[in-house]
């Protein structure tokens, strides 16, 4: 395989997908790695070979035509790839137990979202998993909770969930909001920006009158412990609006507290990032190319700011145009010609984002986790002990990660870094824009030692 | 914990966890193929508390396992392949004279 | 930012130095304030392993200065109010080659007539005790008072145990200038306000120059980076630290019989510590890159080929995280630990590699320098005076690789 190359994607989502089916038809050399399997990143996991790709609605079976269009563009997919250190020019990555440094003329990085972790008291407890943990099982293994499910949180997923849940017929003991119910007033601000896609509003509208006239639903409620009785028997216990403490009982309990960027590669590029105030994350700035503050390295989709699909999609094909543009296989008028159509889809999607921002937004009172909640669930440390940590004197992520270990395990703080910095600006009364995540080190995954020493290196990087 | 909701169109092929043989879909990824049969616990941390799968999509490194031997797998992207062998990861892996390829 | 304060004394860096500075500045009843830009162990006393450690310097007076630094843990292990580790486990000096078997054994003796607590081990010795160590290897020369310990913690035991003793703690405060008059520092200039003070340390790591720039003193420390390794927790691997017999060489920057070119290009020299969390660390490189502190592929590689020489079953440990810092280094590589030509203005840096392990001793000389008494050690050649002329000095802090 050539390892010097135009373009080198990281993300065969949709973003990195629609990246490379630009670059690609424009001639240029294009790599695309991902850490799955097939392509189509979380949203479109496995809709390649899915066996309820008929099943799961218009929004995942949209994925197919692309995936095919991916498959076909000229573009060499490297799937179960994981990079594991990038810079404007090169990419070390590791595959088959091998790890190779490969060139390239312009890095896109497409490596998507997560679901913000929240700690909980017990939600470390097995059958305690994420909601799109979920919706990935479904979509590639055609597996179904058994129930009884408890749903838990606020974001677009917990919706998504109680749909499956009730389409498949899966017992759902109740479903638990944790949002606030002045989210929505909030949200009634920024209806304008609804009407931009008033299709995809409306069919949110629907998710949502649905679950709420499906399901049990319980509002507003806080001060969730996670408790295991036996094998695959949880107790969820909660307080209502109204004070009282209530419990249900599932086999399993699924979270959900919103998508947030995955940013540790965006950092680990050392790009300069944003503070999201509404959503509580931060996310790579990048103009409307993907051009990062670091040149030479873009992203697009929801790596670089959580929009959803339709805008990763549109956001890839802007920062592949802008690829073929930069290395000269496009002028600016036919890029711009080109690219005129994916600007007004993303000028639509970045006019609604406001509106469900504000409506899920996360409620600041659950980002502060309970005493005996495992914040960093590597290093199984509790908020009770860093707490103990911070006030000694800790300022700030890197500051408590250096006296008390959270962040120093498997997951390199993608789990508990921003519950850390919300307990950090709690007790020190600090704002939130002024606590970088924890510094984001090489590499971005493990990997053997043998296979780090066996590393070729091309002779001009030497 | 879970099942499936349609009977697996898929060629089946057989891994072993924890030295049981079981028939799961080709493709699908070890963490989903062993969710049932383990009860949902794929590992216990160096604290000695069971952990299962969080995130199934890489971020969470909860479904770590030992797979063919090597410890520490992340069984959520790793696809299931004819006769590989599954085991929980008992805390930190052991580097006792042997070494670690036991399983 | 106009309050204002007076100080008997300001230590400027909150790294291992700083803090101990402060620690006994407090502890002998002066009026300390310690002011930090960031937060404790802001700067490369995050960014190394936690070797206090007596193998790295050749038999003489530097060497039993670092003995005597080496000691004094064991006292502060039991009065600072954090836990921060401290194990004397011991570190081994491992030989793969044939040709430095006389000078190991020179070593040895040496050390062994300085009161150092050294054993040798032949092959088999080496194999009884390590199971997983790699074949070449032919001997260990033990220093069994070695230690490790947790920087970031000690820094934190070291800062806190000031402020029970009465210093004044001003992390997230960067200082923006330094005050003199008639040959005498008189105040520091800060983004919280002005601190009029008899005496300043600068205890700043390779950002002394920085600061010694402001009252036109040139103090020749260049930056030179390291990295580290560090693996996932594991068991068994291994039992205590390590480095490789070359590492004396690398530090020196003279030339190893038996290492690649890559080794020597980025000055790895193997060294491990088993944390007291269970992983691994492993390190080490040393090369001038200026302030750059971004870990890079190229070395880590070489670390991990040096690592496995060693030790084969590091091989299948998995590689979790990597970090890399600066030790501040001086044309000799001995330290400067001494008073300037500005009254009440001392320096103390340019550690290199050892600024963990000698920092109590550093804290206690400097305590003695501030209070006028004569030092309890002959240090007068970690005189900064001994740089001469500032020519000398100024060719030092140029950035080259």
């Amino acid at each position: 395989m050539r390892s010097i190359w135009d373009v080198i994607i990281v993300g065969a989502g949709p973003a990195g997908m629609c990246a490379a089916i630009e670059t690609a038809r424009q001639g240029l050399h294009t790599l695309v790695l991902d850490r799955q399997s097939e392509p189509g990143g979380q949203i479109f996991k496995s809709v390649g070979s899915s066996a309820l790709v008929n099943h799961l609605g218009s929004d995942y079976s949209a994925g197919l035509p692309l995936v095919e269009e991916f498959k076909n563009c000229g573009a060499t997919f490297l799937p179960s790839a994981n990079v594991w250190d990038i810079a404007p020019d090169r990419v070390y990555f590791s595959a088959q137990g091998q790890s190779r440094c490969m060139t390239a003329r312009q890095v896109v990085l497409a490596t998507g979202a997560m679901e913000r972790p929240v700690p909980l008291p017990g939600w470390t407890l097995p059958g305690v998993m994420g909601s799109g943990a979920s919706d990935i099982l479904l979509k590639s293994a055609a597996l179904l909770p058994q129930g009884p499910v408890v749903l838990c949180g606020n974001g677009p997923l917990i919706l998504q969930a109680a749909v499956h849940m009730h389409h498949f017929k899966v017992p759902v003991a109740g479903v638990l909001f944790t949002g606030r119910i002045s989210n929505l007033l909030r949200a009634m601000k920024h209806i304008t920006g609804a009407l931009a896609r008033p299709g995809y509003f409306l069919h949110g509208i629907g998710m949502a009158a649905q679950t709420v006239f499906s399901q049990k639903c319980t509002f507003a409620v806080r001060d969730i412990r996670l408790e295991q009785v036996e094998t695959e028997r949880l107790t969820i216990n909660f307080t209502n609006m109204s004070g009282s403490k209530k419990s249900l009982q599932a086999a399993t309990v699924l979270l959900h507290e919103g998508v947030i960027s995955e940013s540790r590669i965006t950092r680990l590029a050392r790009c300069r990032h944003t503070w999201d105030e509404r959503q509580r994350y931060w996310h790579a700035s990048a103009d409307e190319w993907g051009q990062t503050s670091v040149p030479g390295i873009r992203t697009a989709g929801d790596v670089a700011c959580v929009r959803g699909a339709v805008a990763a999609q549109a956001e890839g094909r802007l920062v592949g145009l802008d690829v073929c543009h930069e290395l000269g296989r496009l002028n600016m008028n036919e890029r711009n010609r080109l690219a005129d159509s994916h600007m007004s889809i993303v000028r639509r999607c970045r006019a609604l984002q406001p509106f469900l921002d504000e409506y899920f937004a996360p409620t600041p009172s659950q980002l502060q986790p309970a005493d005996d909640a495992v914040v960093c669930r590597c290093e199984e440390l509790t908020a009770q002990e860093l707490q103990q940590t911070i006030r000694q004197g800790c300022f700030s992520p890197d500051g408590l990660k250096a006296q008390a270990r959270p962040g120093m395990g498997t997951c390199q703080g993608r789990m508990c870094g921003q519950a850390v910095a919300e307990m950090i600006a709690h007790t020190q009364g600090l704002p939130l824009d002024q606590l970088p995540q924890y510094t984001a080190q090489p590499p971005l995954f493990p990997l053997s030692l043998g296979e780090l020493a066996d590393m070729p290196m091309p002779p001009d990087l030497s | 914990m879970f099942v499936k909701t349609t009977p697996s169109a898929g060629r089946q092929v057989t891994i072993y966890f924890e030295g049981q043989p079981l028939e799961v879909e080709e493709g699908i990824s070890v963490a989903a193929a062993v969710l049932g049969p383990s009860h949902g616990w794929t590992r216990t941390t160096h604290g000695g508390h069971k952990r299962g799968p969080y995130c199934q999509m890489g971020v969470c490194f909860e479904c770590l396992m030992t797979i063919n031997g090597v410890p520490n797998q992340q069984a959520c992207l790793v696809p299931v392949a004819e006769g590989m062998r599954v085991n929980r990861q008992n805390g930190v892996p052991d580097f006792g004279k042997e070494g670690c390829n036991h399983a | 930012m106009s309050s204002k304060h007076t100080a008997g004394a300001v230590v400027i860096g909150g790294g291992a130095v700083g803090t101990a500075i402060a620690c006994y500045l407090a502890m002998d009843g002066i009026d300390v304030t310690l002011v930090e830009r960031g937060e404790f162990a802001w700067g490369s006393s995050r960014r190394c392993d936690g070797h206090v450690v007596t193998y790295d310097t050749p038999p003489g007076a530097y060497s039993q200065f670092c003995k005597y630094g080496q000691d004094m843990f064991h006292d502060a292990a039991k009065f600072l109010p954090v836990d921060f580790e401290f194990s004397p486990e011991g570190l081994g000096l491992l030989v793969d080659d044939e040709r430095d078997l006389d000078t190991v054994r020179a070593n040895y003796e040496g050390k062994k007539n300085e009161g150092i607590d050294v054993t040798l081990w032949d092959r088999a010795d080496v194999r009884h005790h390590e199971p997983n160590i790699g074949d070449s290897i032919l001997a260990c020369l033990n220093f069994n008072g070695d230690c490790k310990l947790n920087p970031m913690r000690l820094c934190q035991g070291l800062a806190l145990h000031a402020e029970a003793n009465g210093a004044t703690l001003m992390t997230r405060t960067s200082v923006t200038g330094l005050r003199t008059d008639g040959g005498r520092i008189t105040s520091v200039e800060t983004d919280k306000g002005l601190i009029q003070t008899e005496n300043v340390i600068l205890a700043a790591g390779v950002w002394t120059p920085l600061l010694a720039d402001m009252v036109g003193l040139t103090v020749p420390v260049r930056p030179r980076q390291g990295h580290v390794v560090v693996t996932e927790r594991v068991r068994n691997l291994v039992g205590k630290n390590y480095a490789e017999y070359g590492y004396l060489l690398a530090k020196g920057g003279k030339t190893r019989c038996n290492a690649t070119p890559e080794m020597e290009h980025f000055g790895v020299a193997f060294v491990l510590e088993p944390s007291h969390a269970g992983t691994i660390l492993l390190g080490s490189s040393r090369r001038y890159v200026g302030m750059n502190i971004r870990p890079d592929p190229r070395v880590m590689r070489i670390i991990a080929q040096r690592a496995r020489h060693f030790y084969p079953a590091l091989a299948d440990t998995r590689v979790i995280r990597c970090y890399a810092g600066l030790r501040p280094c001086t044309p000799d590589a001995k330290p400067i630990i001494s008073p300037t030509h500005l009254q009440g203005l001392f320096v103390a840096t340019g550690h290199e590699g050892n600024g963990i392990g000698l920092s109590l001793i550093t804290g206690k000389l400097i305590s003695e320098m501030v209070r006028g008494q004569a030092p309890f050690m002959d240090i007068s050649y970690m005189g900064l005076d001994r740089f001469g002329s500032d020519a000398a000095a100024r060719s030092a802090t140029t950035t080259t690789a």
